[in-house]
This record gives C-alpha cells, sequence and structure tokens, in this order.
C-alpha cells in the first residue's frame, strides 16, 4: 500500500516541487528575503503546487490511474492519502525552514 | 467453488444518445467470454462500468451474490486492462511486477523468455507489444476472480498474440474472463461464449455466420470463413 502510494506521489512531487520553487523564486524577485520564499515555497508546496500536480497528473497520466484502481485503490483514496503525505513533507519544510531561521539568528 | 458475475439492468447514456440499454450478462470461471461490435457500440464503456470506475443512469453488478457499487475496491475480485497502456513508464519491468506480486509469484511472472529478458529494464524503454504483453500477464497472473480485457490484441505481434490467447486460455481455469477486441478471428478463437453488442444490446452469437448476418462482418467475407 506504501510503496503503491509512494508510486503515485512520485509523480505529484516533481511537479509540485519545479511549481514551489517558481513561485518561491517569484517570492524572492520581489523581496529578497529568503525567509519569505522559503515560506511561499512551503505554503506553496502544501496547497497550490499540490492541487497543480495532481491536476497535471489527471491531464496527462489519467490511464495510469487503472495501475492504481487494479490494487483496489481509487482516486479519491489515492488523492486523500497524497494529500496528507504531502502535508507531512510540507510539514518538514517549514519546520527546516524555522530551525534554520532559529540557527541563523 | 464457482465464482459468479452478473451484470444486470445496465444502462448508460452520453448526452442524449443511449449507448447501453439493459445489458445482461453472466461471467463465471471457465468462461473466456469474447464481446464484438463496431466502434464507439459502448463494449469499452460495459467493461469499465462493470468494473466500477464509470458511472451508469442504471446498473446492477453482483459477485457471489453481493450486489457491488464498486467492485475493483474489493481486493483480489476483478481486474481491469484499459485500452491505453497503465503501467507507470519510470518503473522497470521488476519494479512494477513488486507493487502487484509477493516474490515467488514475480519469479512465475518473469519466467518466459519475453520478460526475462527486459525484467531490469524500464517500462519506457519496452516496445508497444512487450508492455502490452506485460501488463496482461500481471493481470492474468493475479489472484483476482474476473478480468476485464479491453483489446488486448491491439499492436502486439501475431507470435505474443499466441502466448497471450495461451495464458487466457490457461487462467481461465480459475477465473473468468470477459474480452473485447476487434481482432475477431482471436477473439473467436480464443473465447468459448460470444456476444455482439449491437443497438445497446448484446446479441449472443453462435458462429461467424452470425456476425456477417447482423452486419459486422461484410457479405465479401463470406467465403473466407
Amino acid at each position: 500500500m506504501l510503496k503503491l502510494l509512494y508510486c503515485y506521489y512520485k509523480d505529484l512531487i516533481i511537479i509540485n516541487i519545479s511549481v514551489s520553487l517558481c513561485v518561491a523564486l517569484i517570492a524572492f524577485a520581489t523581496t529578497f528575503n529568503i525567509a519569505i520564499s522559503s515560506l511561499v515555497f512551503s505554503n506553496c508546496f502544501i496547497s497550490g503546487g499540490y492541487i497543480i500536480s495532481v491536476f497535471y497528473y489527471e491531464i496527462a497520466k489519467n490511464n495510469q490511474y487503472y495501475f492504481f484502481y487494479n490494487r483496489g485503490l481509487s482516486k479519491l483514496s489515492l488523492y486523500i492519502l497524497s494529500f496528507l503525505f504531502n502535508l507531512t513533507i510540507g510539514g518538514l519544510f517549514i519546520l527546516i525552514f524555522n530551525l534554520c531561521k532559529i540557527y541563523l539568528k | 467453488m464457482q465464482d459468479l458475475l452478473e451484470v444486470d439492468s445496465v444502462i448508460k447514456s452520453f448526452g442524449t444518445k443511449q449507448i447501453l440499454t439493459d445489458i445482461y450478462l453472466s461471467c463465471s470461471n471457465g468462461d473466456i467470454i469474447g464481446l464484438l461490435g463496431r466502434n464507439g457500440i459502448g463494449k469499452s464503456t460495459l467493461l469499465k462500468i462493470i468494473f466500477g470506475t464509470l458511472k451508469a443512469e442504471n446498473k446492477f453488478i453482483r459477485i457471489n451474490q453481493k450486489v457491488l457499487d464498486k467492485p475493483f475496491q474489493k481486493k483480489d475480485l476483478i481486474q481491469y486492462l484499459p485500452q491505453h497502456e497503465f503501467f507507470p513508464k519510470y518503473l522497470t519491468v521488476k519494479e512494477a511486477a513488486q507493487l502487484y506480486f509477493k516474490k515467488k509469484q514475480i519469479d512465475l511472472l518473469l519466467d518466459d523468455r519475453i520478460l526475462k529478458m527486459v525484467e531490469n529494464t524500464r517500462i519506457s524503454s519496452l516496445s508497444g507489444g512487450e508492455g502490452r504483453y506485460l501488463e496482461i500477464k500481471t493481470l492474468l497472473y493475479t489472484k483476482a476472480k474476473f478480468v476485464l480485457l479491453d483489446e488486448p490484441f491491439n499492436g502486439v505481434a501475431p507470435i505474443l498474440v499466441d502466448t497471450i490467447k495461451e495464458i487466457i486460455k490457461q487462467q481461465s481455469e480459475y477465473k473468468g474472463i470477459i474480452l473485447t477486441d476487434h481482432d475477431y478471428h482471436n477473439v473467436m478463437d480464443v473465447a468459448n461464449k460470444y456476444y455482439l453488442m449491437f443497438d445497446g444490446g448484446l446479441k449472443k452469437i453462435e458462429n461467424k455466420m452470425d456476425l456477417i448476418n447482423w452486419g459486422y462482418i461484410p457479405e465479401t467475407k463470406k467465403e473466407k470463413l
């Protein structure tokens, strides 16, 4: 089950990180503040980046869902589980960025 | 134990066009049911409705006396081969197999001259026929009681078609199999029951002459039969 979820999530995270990095770069270009742009990156990774990556999967790799359906996983369960997984990783990013902020002060 | 899949009262429309009108079909282990029909007649739609990934206005899917709305969510019950490739391309053949089987079954799956040679190859590097063969064999080797195959012979070389037909026949001992393909020669060769989808319903076919009578094969093919 976890292996299957990871297989699905692997496709999402590449798009999610790319989108979040782009947004973070735009934030950095406008504020020149690493703390703000890292916060923007984490928030985008948890929310918009995740939604865009799922949307991309729907458009580009829709047929691949059958790989998971045949193992008994529905689309809804994939959405929920991958969102929770993504939230955990996003949470780790926030924790790391905050620790860096404290340490660098 | 005899497993029984019953599909009844399936009604499905796209817009104002009703493509499935009150379909009934039953399948048990040992059955290889061949579904034939023209393009766009609703064969794939019917398979997706049976599998549980497509909604219908009305449907009644019963497996072993249990009515199920989404049969695919039950473990080891039903598998579906879609028309187009569906295995993630970045996986190797072995990695894909590991997501479906345990060690012993993986050895069994990969123990043939085609898959043995490509077990560490990425799926993206396989030929269309090899990829299709991997998908079909994987689904047929699962513990599922029923397997739905949508165009399994499409884009596959004749030598592989024969191997696929052998596996289908071999696995039908433990499973009920429903398949659909435009290659009616191979469908009629491997299946032991045939239906033609016509006008939203299913017509039982006894022989190739019936296919001419229902207008699926042109009259010109008559002398070749």
